[in-house]
């Protein structure tokens, strides 16, 4: 996990010192809503929690994104979920970007990439934790909005579908896609700072 | 003389033996003591619940290590329940806390308890389901 870190840290400096590159950090609120025919979506209730991104842009509009986010939830079916507590989402994902300026202030976004979740919960009788590890390819699109006066920042709002799939497994077919996949929408809203903007 | 010298040996070696086995003792008891879920692996338990003298509806039934519930949940009108859960490294039984007569299902290895409330599923179960449990 360090070394990740380390790494991200560096190859962020990277990105910092090159001229042309435009890098920015967001921090933002996150909503993910399991849907579809899943133990997700009748175990537990939405999550919310925090996340920060990364972005940058380099020529003719492409780019990549690295986010990182937590969030938390209640489990809402005891028979379905287990009998476990406040699951916590903790997701990882890099992406790749389309940023296409629809005008000065509005920008439209496409981003296509890959994530790693795990879905953590807590038990009340004991401390062992319990986790099911994820991987997750997202689509996402992002619409967002820079002021006139502070270029600087810009507020986004964000809604990505991630196509959640663990490592949980069942012999049994429809009993192993009700219980290792899902269908995360995830919405993001929050305030990004342009980092080389003059 | 050889066998004072064993006596001696013995003599010595006894205490450290005995202090050896009281700490071998209590860390298999630390860890025999701790039923831990095991990551990445589910348990699913369905199946249909039928009364001699009741009705079937609303009986509530669990999944159990001998610690800690997995799984809860209640039978629905015609009988029929289903229960998911984490994983746990431990032995698993389906409690119904009723006097249970008689079960079939397609996994050998589940067994009623000396008790008859529940039913010990099998050691590395991951679903199992019972066409039917007969309950007082």
């Amino acid at each position: 996990m360090r070394k990740y870190l380390l790494f991200i840290t560096a190859f962020c400096f990277g990105i910092f010192s090159s001229q042309s590159a435009k890098p920015s950090l967001g921090i933002n609120v996150v909503d993910v809503i399991p849907t579809g025919n899943n133990y997700l979506k009748d175990g537990v209730k939405n999550f919310i929690g925090v996340g920060l991104t990364f972005q940058t842009i380099f020529r003719n509009n492409m780019g990549f994104g690295v986010e990182l986010s937590r969030a938390f939830s209640e489990v809402k079916d005891i028979s379905i979920y287990g009998d476990l507590d406040s699951p916590q989402l903790t997701n990882i994902s890099a992406y790749f970007v389309y940023k296409y300026p629809l005008t000065e202030a509005f920008n439209l976004e496409g981003q296509i990439g890959l994530g790693l979740l795990a879905l953590t919960s807590q038990s009340r009788y004991t401390q062992d934790k319990y986790t099911e590890n994820a991987s997750a390819f997202q689509l996402g699109s992002e619409i967002s909005y820079k002021f006139p006066k502070a270029k600087k920042v810009e507020i986004y709002a964000s809604p990505k579908i991630y196509f959640f799939d663990s490592l949980v497994g069942f012999q049994e077919k429809d009993l192993d896609r009700y219980y290792s996949r899902s269908l995360l929408l995830n919405i993001n809203v929050g305030l990004r700072l342009n980092l080389n903007q003059k | 003389m050889v066998e004072k010298l064993k006596i001696n040996l013995v003599s010595k070696l006894l205490p450290m033996n005995l202090k050896l086995t009281l700490l071998s003792l209590s860390v298999l008891l630390c860890i025999s003591c701790e039923a831990d879920y095991v990551n990445n692996s589910r348990v699913f338990v369905e199946g249909k619940v039928t009364s001699q003298n009741q009705s079937a509806n609303g009986i509530p039934i669990s999944l159990n290590t001998w610690l800690y519930p997995i799984s809860q949940g209640t039978t629905k009108s015609d009988g029929s329940f289903s229960l998911g859960g984490p994983d746990a490294a431990d032995e698993i039984s389906l409690v119904l806390g009723k006097k249970i007569i008689s079960f079939s299902t397609d996994s050998k290895e589940c067994y009623l308890d000396i008790d008859s409330l529940s039913i010990k599923l099998p050691e590395n179960l991951e679903h199992v389901k019972f066409s039917n449990i007969t309950i007082e």
